[in-house]
C-alpha cells in the first residue's frame, strides 16, 4: 500500500473526527443552554406558584379577619388578582399529560367567587354568614394546597424540573413520574374532598353544566327528520341533492345530527340539528369568498331576510364586522321595543355573491324561552342624567342582557361618546336601579364595530 | 501521472465530505411571511395549521373551537396565548410545527370563524386522533364529534 495514500486517508479521518467533534461540542453547549432557559422559566413558574398561594391564603384570612366595608371590597379584589396568578403560573409548568382539571377549577373558582363578593359589595351588599363560612373553607383549602405546593417546591425547587420537551413520550423517567406524580396526588385529594361552587360568576358550576332552553324537554327526532329539516333549512329539493349523510353519534348537553349536504346549487354544506325538537344549530358552508362585490348594506339585508324566512322574527341587525371578504352579522329579536341580546343569531354573508356561509344559532337555542319581560321602574331621562358630564348620551334603547353568570336583566342600553375623546360605549343601565351593569367600548372602523 | 490522479481523488473526497458536513447540519430556515394578523388570530390560524392541516374545514374549525372553550372554562388558563403554549398540552407546539408553515387563508377563516363562537364540538375540551397512542384517561370523555382524522370530547 502507497505510504502517501495512508497518511492522507488517516489525516482526512482526523480532520473529520476533529470537525465532528467541535460541531457535536458546540451544538451540545447549546442545547445545554436551552435546556437551561428553559429550566429557568419553569422554576419561576414553580416558585410564583408557592408565592401566590400564600398570598391568595392571606388575603382569604384578612378578609375572614376584616369588617370594614372597604376592605371587604379590596381584600377579594386582592384574592382574586392572586387566584388568576396561580392559575396562570400553574400554565407554565410541564404538567399538560396530566388531568389537573379539579386544580385548575379550584383555583378558578376561588378567583371568580372573590370577584363576585367584591362586585357585591360594591352593591353595597355586605358577604352573608353563608358567605364568611364558605371563605373560611376555601381558606383551609388554600392553605393545605399551599402546603403541598411548598412540598414540591423543596423537592423540584432547585433546578431539577424534569423537563419532558426532550423526552421522547413513553420514556419518562423516575424523577419526571415523581413530579408529575406530586402534582396528581394534590389533584385527586381535591377531586375526592373538595365540593365544587355554585355563585353568581361564569365559573360557576350551574354555568358550566347548563342545558338548552329552547329545546328542554322536547321529544327525539329521527334521522330521516334530520335530514328533513336541513334540507328546508338549505332551501334544498331532494331531487337536486347529490349526496347526504346524517351521523348520530354526538354527547354532552346539546346531542345533534351531523347532516352533510351536496347539491348543484350549493356545493357541500354542513347542517347541525339538534336531537331533541330538531332545531337547526349550526349551518355552515366551507367557501372562502375571494372578493368583494356586494355593500355591506346588502350584505346585512341579506342576513336579516335569511333569519326571518328561517322562523326568526323581527330580526334587528345590533352589529357586523368586516372580515376579508365575508361580513358577520349579529341579529337579536325585539320583543315590546326590547332587543333580547340573549337570543342573538350570527350570520356570516360572503361579499362576493351574496350568500349567506355560516348561521350560527347556539346562543339562540340556549337561551330562548317564552319569556314575561318585567316593566322598567326608572324612565330613560332619569336613567341617562345619571351619566357624568364628559359622556354624552346618543341613542337610548331598551335591552334584555346576559350576565356572565346567565343572569338576565332588563337595562337601557345607552349609546355614549365622551366629549374629550370621542370614544364610543354602549353603556348598559339597570332599568330598575339605574346601576351600571355593563360596559362595552366600541372600536369604529370602516370595517364595522367591534365590541370590547 | 498517478500522483495526479491521487490529487484528485483526494480533492474530490475532500468536496463530498464537506458537502455531507454541510447537508448533515441542521439549518434554520424562515418561511416566508404574509404579515401578522391580529394576536389571537394569527396564534389560532398558526395552532390549526400546525394540529389539522390536512383536515376538512370543518375539523379546523373544530380544533379552534377547542381551544376557545378551554378559555372560557375553569379547568384550563384564561387567555388564547396560556392555552395554546401550555407545557405538553399541543403537539405541534412541543414538536415546533406551528411554525413550520405559514397558516392558509382557510386557516385564517376556521380561526376567525371559531374566535366569533362558531363551536361545532358544542363544548369539546379535548380532541385526539383515535388511532394514534394517547394517555388512557381521555377516551373516558364523552365524545362529541367525530371527524377527518380526531374525535373532539368534553
Amino acid at each position: 500500500m502507497n505510504r502517501t495514500l495512508i497518511v492522507v486517508v488517516t489525516t482526512i479521518i482526523l480532520v473529520v473526527v476533529a470537525a465532528s467533534a467541535t460541531m457535536l461540542r458546540s451544538q451540545s453547549a447549546r442545547l445545554n443552554r436551552t435546556q437551561s432557559a428553559l429550566q429557568a422559566n419553569y422554576q419561576r413558574a414553580l416558585h410564583d406558584l408557592v408565592k401566590h398561594t400564600d398570598n391568595l391564603q392571606v388575603h382569604l384570612s384578612k378578609a375572614l379577619a376584616s369588617s370594614s366595608s372597604s376592605q371587604t371590597l379590596l381584600l377579594p379584589t386582592a384574592a382574586w388578582n392572586e387566584a388568576d396568578a396561580v392559575v396562570e403560573n400553574l400554565a407554565q409548568l410541564p404538567l399538560a399529560e396530566l388531568n389537573l382539571n379539579r386544580t385548575f377549577a379550584f383555583f378558578s373558582q376561588v378567583a371568580d367567587y372573590c370577584f363576585s363578593l367584591a362586585r357585591k359589595q360594591t352593591a353595597g351588599i355586605a358577604p352573608t354568614q353563608a358567605d364568611i363560612s364558605q371563605l373560611a373553607q376555601l381558606q383551609r383549602q388554600v392553605t393545605a394546597l399551599g402546603q403541598s405546593f411548598h412540598e414540591l417546591r423543596d423537592k423540584f425547587g432547585r433546578g431539577n424540573i424534569p423537563i419532558q420537551a426532550v423526552q421522547a413520550k413513553g420514556l419518562a423517567s423516575a424523577a419526571s413520574n415523581a413530579f408529575l406524580d406530586g402534582f396528581s396526588k394534590i389533584d385527586e385529594r381535591l377531586q375526592n374532598e373538595v365540593p365544587t361552587l355554585t355563585y353568581d360568576g361564569p365559573f360557576s358550576d350551574h354555568v358550566v353544566n347548563r342545558k338548552p332552553k329552547l329545546i328542554e324537554g322536547e321529544p327525539q327526532i329521527s334521522p330521516e327528520k334530520a335530514l328533513e329539516v336541513a334540507l328546508a333549512f338549505a332551501g334544498i329539493r331532494r331531487e337536486e341533492l347529490l349526496e347526504s349523510s346524517v351521523d348520530g353519534r354526538s354527547g354532552g348537553n346539546l346531542p345533534t345530527y351531523k347532516v352533510r349536504l351536496n347539491s348543484v346549487s350549493t356545493g357541500p354544506l354542513h347542517v347541525d340539528v339538534s336531537k331533541a325538537g330538531g332545531r337547526v344549530v349550526l349551518a355552515l358552508k366551507p367557501r372562502i369568498p375571494a372578493s368583494s362585490q356586494i355593500s355591506i348594506e346588502e350584505a346585512i339585508a341579506r342576513a336579516v331576510q335569511y333569519a326571518q324566512q328561517r322562523g326568526f322574527n323581527l330580526m334587528t341587525p345590533t352589529g357586523y364586522i368586516k372580515e376579508d371578504h365575508t361580513v358577520l352579522v349579529s341579529m337579536v329579536d325585539q320583543v315590546d321595543g326590547v332587543l333580547i341580546y340573549p337570543d342573538m343569531v350570527k350570520v356570516r354573508v360572503a361579499l362576493d355573491n351574496g350568500e349567506i356561509i355560516t348561521c350560527d344559532c347556539l346562543n339562540y337555542i340556549m337561551n330562548h324561552f317564552t319569556r314575561k319581560l318585567p316593566q322598567p321602574t326608572l324612565a330613560p331621562e332619569q336613567v341617562t342624567a345619571k351619566l357624568p358630564d364628559r359622556l354624552e348620551a346618543v341613542r337610548v334603547q331598551k335591552a334584555l342582557i346576559p350576565l356572565p353568570d346567565t343572569r338576565e336583566v332588563l337595562t337601557y342600553e345607552v349609546r355614549a361618546r365622551s366629549r374629550h375623546t370621542g370614544d364610543a360605549f354602549l353603556i348598559y343601565l339597570n332599568a330598575s336601579s339605574g346601576q351600571e351593569e355593563m360596559i362595552l367600548k366600541l372600536l369604529e372602523s370602516a370595517e364595522g364595530t367591534l365590541t370590547l | 501521472m498517478v500522483l495526479l490522479h491521487r490529487r484528485n481523488l483526494l480533492k474530490r473526497v475532500l468536496f463530498l465530505m464537506l458537502l455531507c458536513l454541510a447537508l448533515g447540519t441542521p439549518r434554520a430556515t424562515v418561511a416566508p411571511q404574509r404579515g401578522y394578523r391580529s394576536g389571537d388570530l394569527e396564534l389560532l390560524a398558526r395552532l390549526i395549521s400546525g394540529e389539522a392541516r390536512g383536515e376538512p374545514y370543518l375539523g379546523q374549525v373544530a380544533v379552534g373551537a377547542v381551544v376557545i372553550n378551554r378559555v372560557e372554562s375553569p379547568n384550563f388558563p384564561n387567555t388564547v396565548s396560556e392555552v395554546i403554549f401550555q407545557p405538553g398540552a399541543f403537539e405541534s407546539v412541543s414538536n415546533g410545527q406551528i411554525w413550520a408553515e405559514p397558516p392558509s387563508d382557510t386557516q385564517y377563516s376556521a380561526a376567525q370563524a371559531a374566535l366569533d363562537g362558531v363551536d361545532p364540538t358544542y363544548g369539546a375540551l379535548y380532541f385526539w386522533n383515535p388511532n394514534l397512542p394517547v394517555n388512557p384517561w381521555i377516551w373516558t370523555r364523552t365524545i362529541t364529534l367525530w371527524i377527518g382524522k380526531h374525535v373532539f370530547g368534553i
